[in-house]
This record gives structure tokens, C-alpha cells and sequence, in this order.
């Protein structure tokens, strides 16, 4: 298909004026120009992850104690942190799991590895996807944190307070 | 910038229309097991301290994990011992954006909300701002079909 300038929000694909959907993804299109209309709207469609500000990404490995994550968070003043397996896949500890998965006043975190706790092949998104669609992927699945990957891996940690800040200084 | 508020009408509802009511509290002589027992049971990041029905403190999963990680998490300490006291509060009728703006100044994800006579009514979730900014543009975020990654060669189909 020869470029059209129109371009699918959700893929980036391009599409054919009157199309109703996406033909690459099927995304609705019928809508966009409705979308439009809210500035609300387009400013989180049209702004990528990379320009929000973001949390400091902290990378553990699945062998790493639970004493070790609870350090290196609190010191990042974050609250989720990327763990790599043994076999190279990526995993996602945050701050609820301590609560949920232990009684963190009487574990012995030095005997705790993060492999009991991570959550395996969490949402990623890429630094150059929108920001609609990290909201999306935060309202319906309800993560607070969503890890930033490109091909060599993790890259950033986009938290919803850090989506908050932006949007309320884009608002005032 | 200055995304302007008024086409965003589901961001001027009061914020009491999307409140937890009623969210898990305990008195400030409480322990700090029974807090994280609290937590744990309402699947809640915090429990919020009350005296004579007033929020007097609030006790959250980040201090969990910042006492947690200086070894100062003791499961009989009273939780007006590790509480963050004087906790932010707003009335009822604050609107969505306002308790927005608060949250973002203060760096916190649980606004407490009082009634007239300033006790506790309920408390606003971060999860709460994120649902009603998908709600305020479901056509930008909502309506995204399910697989954003997928990309084909070609379009499919003769």
C-alpha cells in the first residue's frame, strides 16, 4: 500500500482515508476523527512513553535474594523491578507481591529467592508506544508498572504516578 | 501544552463518585501485623489510622517496603508508630482532576476523603484516576484492538 499520511494510532500502520478499520490490525478507525475532538484524547494518543517521565529501572536476576530486591527498590524509590530467569526470559517483581506472597514480618529475606515471587512474561510495551495505549493496558489489566523493552531488552519503567505527573503538568 | 479541562467533563465528577467507601482502617494502638493482615485480606496498599472516627494517619505498602528493606518491620510495633500522621484529606466534592493534581504534588497513590464533620468517607486509589482517564477518552484508549504489536507483511485476504 502506497503511504497515505494516515496513520493507524494503534499500530502505526497506514491506512486508506474511509477505511473503517485498521488493515493491518483491525483497529476501528470509524471513530478517530470523533477521538479527535477531545484534546484529552489526542494528546495521549499522540505522545510516545519515551517523553513521560520514568522510573528508575531496576534489573535483578531470578538467583537474587528477596533481602536484595527490597534494598535496591527502596533505594530506587520504585515499586516493581525486572527479574531475568536462567533461561533469559524476563519476569516482574513488585512491592505488592511482598505483601501477598509472605509474611514479610517474621521471613527471613536473605532465604527468600525472587524466583518464588516474579510474575513470568509481564505487558511491555515499547518507549515509542503511546501513551493511550500504556492507560489501556493500566485500566483493564490494573498494573501499576509497565516495563519499556526494545530488541536488547528492558530499557525503562513507566509507573501510573509517573503517567499522573505528566498528564498534570501537561493539564495546568 | 495545557490539555484544556472542559471537554473532559468525567474528570470534574467529585471524586466521591469513585471512591473506596468505607476502606480498611484500624485504630492507631493496632499492631502492625494486624495492618498487613488488614491489607492483605481487602487486597488494599494501605490501611488508614482513625481515632473518634477522624483519619489521624495512614500506613501503606511503600513503607512496608522502605522499613522492610532498613529491617525495621516489627510485627508488634503500634501503627502510630510507623504511620505517615496529619495524612492528606480532601473533601467529598473535590473534583476528579484536583485529587489528580493533589496526588501528583504529594507523590502518593491513596487520597483519603472526609465529610463535612472531617471523618474518614473514603479513600481515592490511583487505579481509580487511571479508570476514569480511560473513561474520559474511551475512543483513545479503550477502543484499541487486541493485538497493538501485531503487524503482517501483508494485508491479509485475497
Amino acid at each position: 500500500m502506497s503511504a497515505t499520511g494516515l496513520k493507524c494510532p494503534a499500530c502505526g500502520s497506514d491506512y486508506l482515508s474511509g477505511d473503517d478499520q485498521c488493515p493491518n490490525c483491525g483497529g476501528d478507525l470509524a471513530d478517530l476523527d470523533a477521538s479527535a475532538s477531545t484534546p484529552l484524547g489526542t494528546y495521549l494518543q499522540t505522545h510516545t512513553l519515551k517523553e513521560m517521565r520514568q522510573s528508575k529501572l531496576v534489573v535483578l536476576d531470578e538467583s537474587d535474594t528477596l533481602e536484595k530486591a527490597v534494598k535496591m527498590m527502596a533505594g530506587a524509590s520504585t515499586g516493581a523491578a525486572m527479574v531475568k530467569a536462567a533461561d533469559g526470559t524476563w519476569g516482574i517483581f513488585s512491592e505488592r507481591d511482598i505483601l501477598t506472597k509472605i509474611d514479610p514480618t517474621t521471613a527471613d529475606l536473605t532465604q527468600h529467592k525472587l524466583a518464588e515471587f516474579v510474575t513470568r512474561d509481564p505487558v511491555k510495551l515499547r518507549p515509542e508506544d503511546s501513551v493511550a495505549i500504556a492507560l489501556n493496558k493500566m485500566s483493564i489489566g490494573g498494573y501499576r508498572h509497565i516495563p519499556l523493552f526494545d530488541k536488547s531488552g528492558p530499557v525503562g519503567m513507566i509507573s501510573v504516578r509517573d503517567i499522573l505527573a505528566t498528564l498534570v503538568d501537561a493539564m495546568a | 501544552m495545557g490539555i484544556p479541562l472542559i471537554y473532559t467533563p468525567l474528570l470534574q465528577r467529585p471524586a466521591r463518585q469513585v471512591m473506596l467507601a468505607d476502606p480498611p482502617s484500624l485504630g492507631p494502638k493496632a499492631q502492625v501485623r494486624e495492618a498487613l493482615e488488614k491489607m492483605h485480606q481487602c487486597k488494599s496498599g494501605c490501611v488508614i489510622t482513625v481515632e473518634g472516627g477522624k483519619p489521624v494517619g495512614i500506613f501503606t505498602e511503600r513503607d512496608v517496603l522502605r522499613r522492610l528493606s532498613r529491617g525495621e518491620l516489627h510485627p508488634s510495633a503500634m501503627l502510630e508508630e510507623v504511620m505517615t500522621p496529619n495524612p492528606v484529606a480532601l473533601g467529598l466534592d473535590t473534583p476528579i482532576h484536583e485529587a489528580m493534581r493533589v496526588m501528583n504534588q504529594r507523590g502518593i497513590r491513596h487520597l483519603i476523603l472526609v465529610d463535612s464533620e472531617g471523618g474518614l468517607a473514603g479513600v481515592v486509589l490511583i487505579r481509580h484516576i487511571t479508570e476514569a482517564l480511560a473513561e474520559s477518552c474511551p475512543e483513545a484508549v479503550l477502543n484499541l484492538p487486541p493485538r497493538i504489536h501485531q503487524k503482517m507483511k501483508q494485508a491479509e485476504g485475497a
